[in-house]
């Protein structure tokens, strides 16, 4: 007999299952469960229907719950509040609103040149290894100075290092890093403008120059070399391009 | 809020009448949300933690007492102050390792049976969704029957059908098809093991 198509044989699990039946009859019904493989597996599908029918009167059950949460818990609250009189909370609903808008007008107004500056700006760090160069003492020594940001200190070892050796690029870069660093922009941009023709550091000295120009809120000449950067008119890493790319975008 | 006493409350849970229900269910919220939120925010939970709390204990309150036979052998108020405060003990134990609370109303322990059935109810989520396939009607007709344990007569009312017989042939169909689309997925079978 197949009992899952079985009308009477359906009645008897639901009465089972809703828990309909007389001590002795469940005793039966159990009893059958053990014995009859074929009336446990029917049984065992329609348990599924049943379960599914429960998990999902469980889901509305937990709905109307947070229902009657929501309408009961924050009437409790709310009652511990004394009202202020209405002149009052009108008053303090304007100052919110206002400080929500200047609030809003803050953080979403263009960055200044001095904030993009202090967002992107950062020192390049110092190295000291050179191919098929034996570094001297007085690298050594500035790169001591430039490390722990003694700049002054550090400019000049490597002012007197570059005069009495022929150096590296990188060393000049280091070198106007310094004068940024103390003040001597003008002397700094120099150099940067001179190290812009060589292609290994192209970039780097555009980026610096660009930069030194958006300390000082000068964004017609930090625009000019953040596009040379990123338009591609000087060989640039993807990085330096992305952050030029970027600055360009916020400064509109 | 008309006041119950807990002979009331769980006849009007058993009633299969929805405004009865309510009624009961609205005072149980009322009456003793305080006393679960003050237990839960003292034992490290938060006031969330405490609706949830709240909200998992009415719905293992209101399944029990449901059964048929069913008799409170403390108030309402200890014996659902127990099943919370089990299952914030049971999420703290499983969450953040911590075995013992501090009790804000007088405990009865739970028997291990009724531990296991809340445990077993998780595992269960997935089938709820088999039911929605059958469409809102078939739906709100069958969760009527079996879960809210509704009369055919009460769900003829709620639902304005024609006659009793009606609303019975209506859940016989449902019935029906919901049997197919189960009998599509063997593999939810798995969950009743």
């Amino acid at each position: 007999m197949k009992y899952d198509e079985n009308l009477d044989f359906l009645t008897l699990f639901e009465r089972y299952y809703l828990g309909d039946m007389a001590p002795e009859e469940r005793t039966g019904f159990e009893a059958r469960l053990q014995s009859d493989p074929d009336f446990a597996a029917a049984y065992a599908s329609e348990l599924l229907v049943f379960k599914s029918i429960e998990m999902a009167g469980q889901a509305d059950f937990l709905a109307k719950m947070k229902t009657i949460h929501q309408e009961q818990v924050p009437v409790k609250k709310t009652a511990r509040i004394r009202r202020l009189p209405s002149a009052i909370s009108w008053a303090m609903a304007a100052v919110i609103a206002a400080l929500l808008a200047f609030g809003l007008w803050w953080s979403l107004r263009p960055p200044s040149p001095e904030a993009l500056y202090a967002q992107f700006y950062s020192i390049p760090e110092f190295d000291t290894n050179r191919s098929g160069f034996v570094p001297s003492g007085q690298l050594d020594q500035a790169a001591g100075f430039y490390k722990v940001k003694d700049f002054q200190a550090a400019a000049n070892v490597l002012s007197d290092y570059l005069t009495s050796n022929e150096g590296t690029a990188k060393d000049s870069l280091y070198l106007s890093i310094c004068w940024l660093e103390t003040g001597k922009a003008a002397q700094a941009r120099d150099l940067l403008q001179t190290l812009s023709s060589n292609a290994s550091l192209a970039d780097q000295a555009a980026w610096y120059l660009a930069l030194s120009y958006l300390k000082e809120g000068n964004t017609a000449q930090s625009s000019y070399w953040l596009k040379q950067i990123s338009e591609g008119t000087l060989p640039a890493t993807p990085i330096l391009k992305a952050k030029a790319s970027e600055i360009l975008k916020k400064l509109g | 809020m008309e006041r119950l006493t807990d002979d009331q409350l769980l006849q009007y849970l058993n009633s299969g009448e929805t405004r009865l229900q309510d009624k009961a269910l609205r005072f149980l919220y009322s009456e003793h949300y305080g006393l679960i939120e003050h237990l839960v925010t003292s034992n490290h939970g938060t006031e969330d933690d405490a609706a949830d709390v709240m909200q998992n204990g009415m719905l293992a309150f209101f399944n029990l007492a449901k059964q048929p036979g069913f008799r409170l052998t403390s108030t309402s108020k200890t014996f659902l102050y127990a099943i919370c405060r089990n299952q914030w003990l049971m999420r703290l134990r499983k969450d953040k390792r911590i075995t013992t609370l501090e009790d804000k109303h007088e405990y009865i322990p739970l028997d291990d049976d009724f531990s296991t059935q809340l445990e077993t109810d998780e595992r269960n989520q997935a089938l709820a969704q088999l039911l929605d396939q059958t469409g809102p009607d078939c739906k709100r007709v069958l969760v009527m029957f079996f879960f809210y344990r509704m009369r055919m007569e009460q769900i003829r009312k709620e639902l304005n059908f024609a006659s009793e017989q009606v609303a019975k042939n209506k859940k016989h169909q449902c019935m029906k098809r919901l049997r197919e689309i189960a009998a599509r997925q063997p593999g939810l079978r798995n969950f009743l093991q």
